[in-house]
Formats: C-alpha cells, sequence, structure tokens
C-alpha cells in the first residue's frame, strides 16, 4: 500500500478532505518522533507499542578484522504488537 | 530514562494541539489509522509511514520446542507476526544526542581493560615507557646487589664456612646453598661464628637467591641460540625425509643409485682380486700371468654376464605379454584393480597390468597421476574366470609383488 493509497483510504473512513489528511498525517508522525525523542514509550490500544531504548555503550570485537570498537550509545525503536494485534495476524495466516 | 506511556488520548491531545484540528477529530483519525494499518497487515501487504516506518507481516517457520519441565516436545505452529522497522530519518533523529559519536578502535594492548576504566591515548603510549622504567630499576637493584657481594663476598663465605662447621643441624636451610659457594673461599680470617651467624645466613640466601636470578636470565638466551642452529637442522630433515616420500621417482633414483653402487663394488673388488693375483705371480711365467689374467677376465665377464642375464630374465617376465591390448592414461582415482575390471572382467588380475608396466609404476597402489600405462594382451588361460587356478594364479603373484616391494 504506497502512501496515496493510504490517505485516500483515510479520507473516506474519517471524512475529511485529502490535503487535510495528508496534513494530519504528517503531524502524526511528529508527534510520534516528538515523543521518541523524549524517550517516551507510546502505547496505542489494540495496536501495539512504541519503545524507544536506549543501548548503552560496549566494546564489540569483530572476528574477521580482529579489532575492538568501542560502540556508542544509542537508541532504538521497538514496535511490540498488542496481543490483539497478535492474534489477528496469527488467525489471519491459518484462514 | 522517562518511562512514562503516552496513551492514545494523550497523543491525540498532542495531536490535535499541533495540528489545529479538534481533539475528537484528531482521535478519531489515530483511531482509524491505526485501523487501516491493521486492515492492510491482515491482508498481507505493507504499509509505509513517511516519517515514522514501515509495517509488514513476517511469516516464522513452524518449530519445535521442548518444555524442560516435563520434557514434553511441541510443536509451534507457523504463523505471522507483525514487523515495525522504522525509517532512516526516524532513527537518525531519535539518536541525535549520541550522532556525533562514532565506533572508535581500541588498542591491542588495552585487552584487559573494560570500558568503564578507559585511558587517554597520552597514558596509553606512557605505559610501554612506565614498564621499561620500572624494569631498568629492577635490573639496577640486581647490579648493585652483586658488585656489594663481590665486595664483601670472602668475609661472609668465610662466616658461612664456619657455621658449616659449628652448627650444621641449626641451619638446615642454608646447607643446601652453601655449599655452591663453599669453593671460592680462600681466605682463612678465624673469626668468631657467633657474631656472623645471622649476617652470614642472611647474605647465604641472597647468594643463593641472586645466582637463581642470574641463571634464570640466562637460560632464555641460551635456548634462543640452541634453538637457532636447531631449527633449520631439523627443517632440512624433515623436506628432505619429505621429498624422500612424497616424490617416487627420487625413491626410485636412490635405490638405482645404490644398486649401481653394488656392481661397481664387485667389479672393483674383481679388479683388485686380478692385481692381488699379478703380484703373487710375479715368480711365475708370463705365460701364466696372462693365464690368469684371462682367468679373472672370465670370472669378471661371468659376472657382469650373470647381471645382464638377470636382467634380461627380468624382461622376459614383462615381455612375455607383447601385444598390447590398449593404452590407458591414469588420472586421480584410477586404480589397477579397476582397469583389471575393466579389461579383464576380475579385478584380481591387475597384477599382469603391474608386470607388463614395471617401468611406469613404482608402486602399484599409488598409480603416477598423468602416465599412460599399456594394457597388455593376455593368454587365454591366464584370463580364464571359469577356472580357479587362473585366480589363484593372479593371487600368488600378487603376493610375491608384494614380497618384492617390501
Amino acid at each position: 500500500m504506497t502512501n496515496k493509497e493510504l490517505i485516500t483510504e483515510l479520507a473516506t473512513r474519517v471524512q475529511l478532505s485529502e490535503a487535510h489528511v495528508k496534513t494530519l498525517l504528517k503531524y502524526t508522525a511528529e508527534v510520534f518522533q516528538q515523543n521518541l525523542t523524549n524517550e517516551q514509550i507510546i502505547g496505542i490500544q489494540g495496536f501495539g507499542t512504541f519503545e524507544p531504548r536506549r543501548k548503552e555503550e560496549c566494546v564489540q570485537f569483530n572476528p574477521f578484522t580482529k579489532k575492538r570498537m568501542l560502540v556508542p550509545p544509542k537508541v532504538l525503536v521497538y514496535f511490540r504488537a498488542a496481543n490483539a494485534l497478535k492474534e489477528k495476524i496469527k488467525s489471519n495466516d491459518k484462514s | 530514562m522517562k518511562q512514562s506511556k503516552v496513551t492514545l488520548q494523550e497523543f491525540a491531545a498532542q495531536l490535535a494541539e499541533k495540528s489545529g484540528f479538534s481533539k475528537a477529530v484528531a482521535e478519531n483519525f489515530c483511531k482509524e489509522l491505526f485501523a487501516t494499518v491493521e486492515n492492510a497487515l491482515f491482508t498481507g501487504n505493507s504499509l509505509k509511514i513517511i516519517g515514522l516506518g514501515t509495517f509488514k507481516t513476517q511469516f516464522v517457520e513452524p518449530r519445535r520446542i521442548v518444555n524442560i519441565g516435563t520434557g514434553e516436545e511441541m510443536l509451534v505452529e507457523g504463523h505471522n507476526k507483525v514487523v515495525f522497522a522504522p525509517e532512516k530519518s526516524l532513527k537518525e533523529l531519535v539518536n541525535q544526542p549520541f550522532a556525533h559519536l562514532s565506533p572508535i578502535e581500541l588498542k591491542e594492548d588495552s585487552e584487559q581493560m573494560t570500558d568503564t576504566e578507559q585511558k587517554t591515548p597520552d597514558e596509553l603510549a606512557a605505559e610501554p615507557l612506565k614498564a621499561l622504567g620500572e624494569q631498568a630499576i629492577e635490573i639496577k637493584n640486581i647490579l648493585a646487589e652483586i658488585n656489594g657481594i663481590s665486595v664483601a663476598g670472602p668475609a661472609t663465605e668465610d662466616a658461612a664456612e664456619n657455621i658449616l662447621e659449628n652448627n650444621i643441624a641449626e641451619n638446615n636451610a642454608l646447607d643446601t646453598e652453601i655449599p655452591d659457594n663453599k669453593n671460592d673461599s680462600d681466605s682463612d680470617n678465624d673469626s668468631d661464628s657467633d657474631k656472623y651467624i645471622n649476617k652470614g645466613s642472611y647474605d647465604g640466601q641472597q647468594v643463593g637467591y641472586i645466582d637463581r636470578t642470574r641463571y634464570n636470565s640466562k637460560t632464555p638466551r641460551k635456548s634462543r641460540l640452541w634453538w637457532k642452529i636447531l631449527l633449520p637442522i631439523v627443517l632440512l630433515a624433515m623436506l628432505v625425509g619429505l621429498l624422500y616420500l612424497f616424490v617416487p621417482n627420487t625413491r626410485w633414483k636412490i635405490n638405482n643409485i645404490f644398486n649401481g653402487n653394488m656392481v661397481i663394488d664387485t667389479l672393483d673388488a674383481s679388479v683388485l682380486l686380478k692385481e692381488y693375483h699379478i703380484v703373487d705371480g710375479v715368480p711365475c711365467d708370463s705365460a701364466d700371468i696372462i693365464a690368469h689374467g684371462d682367468k679373472i677376465s672370465d670370472i669378471v665377464k661371468d659376472t657382469v654376464t650373470g647381471s645382464e642375464k638377470q636382467a634380461s630374465d627380468l624382461e622376459q617376465q614383462t615381455d612375455n605379454v607383447n601385444e598390447i591390448k590398449a593404452t590407458e592414461t591414469i588420472f586421480a582415482g584410477t586404480t589397477l584393480a579397476n582397469l583389471a575390471r575393466k579389461y579383464y572382467r576380475h579385478h584380481d588380475l591387475w597384477v599382469y597390468i603391474y608386470q607388463a608396466n614395471k617401468n611406469t609404476i613404482k608402486n602399484p597402489d599409488s598409480l603416477p597421476i598423468g602416465a599412460k600405462i599399456n594394457i597388455p594382451e593376455l593368454d587365454s588361460d591366464l584370463t580364464d574366470l571359469k577356472n580357479q587356478a587362473t585366480l589363484q594364479k593372479a593371487r600368488k603373484l600378487e603376493a610375491q609383488i608384494r614380497e618384492s616391494l617390501k
């Protein structure tokens, strides 16, 4: 599904103009980014949680180059699907 | 780290604030958005929200699991799961506080240190120097001790001797170290033994200690030197051995050389014999000498012809199957048994092929790859498989060949 298709479908669902939907979508992404950069978990009922997890710095050894690297800390965004969504997707596979 | 959870309602409120729409609209929009994502996933499509990332489904292969508690085996059925891959821009945005950092390569000699106690490059550079400085100080100490002993040597050693004479039982520990130094003592100063007991025991131990350190510092160098000498010799020996083992031609050549030498030796012996006879026959007539000489030459001739005869016999043995049926080139994996099976319909008859190609095949178990082999045409009675005797004959021959190869 492309972005355009998503916008048109959303427009029919929410009954707003496509332009409005487009701006709304843009803002949603912004709000997401804002929350995640503040290291806040976003939990959406019945869908899942977006969780930024901080990885501490660590020393990694590359067995090929035989070099030890000090890897700086970083934040990764994890998505954990809610049980409802999991079950739906699972059952989808069976049918 | 703040780990408060932002719910959908809060999220919608933030969105409404940002976009200027009413809260109700924003909330509805969010719900619908996730509903569509869900829908897309349900139909098996992947969906990308710009600025956020991609949602897609991934199939998990069915797999067996074993319940550790009960030992029960269960099969987890294959199913789909939701996967979210954040967009690159989102990743970068989230990582902004650490964006200026990049992986640093650590040096080899800092292996033991953990990442909590890292050292600056200056400290790292200073470390080897420090170590060198410590070593230098140690060496200085040892040298100083050695010098001190050479000065105070005779007196202390004499004291040690005195102790040996007076109270051996008391200083058992000392006994082991003193005899080494006893030989050098040449001064005959009869000082009071009690006065020196303490000093002597102390110095004796010191001497022992220093001797040990000296020994320790010398041995590795010596052994290294030995290694330097031994290593090339050992390597050379190994090389020669390998050559002899793995290059079949050289082995053959070496054997040939030995055989050739033997022949020459016999000839030499006969020549010597001849000379001896001549010397012996000095008082005899010249004719006699000539007769002797003739005899000896006859003997020599006989020996030569004898060896020739043997060689010709061998040739005859191999040449009694003159007609060549076919020629085969040897590849890796070719065996005489296989060829025998191909041409004579029995693998035990390989001996005849071997006999016909003795010059090219040195060892019937490892054929020279790339060499050409003649397959001889055999008499019908040699290849008659219905007759038990043919195979027995072949086996006998094989035993002979094995014997000769030994």
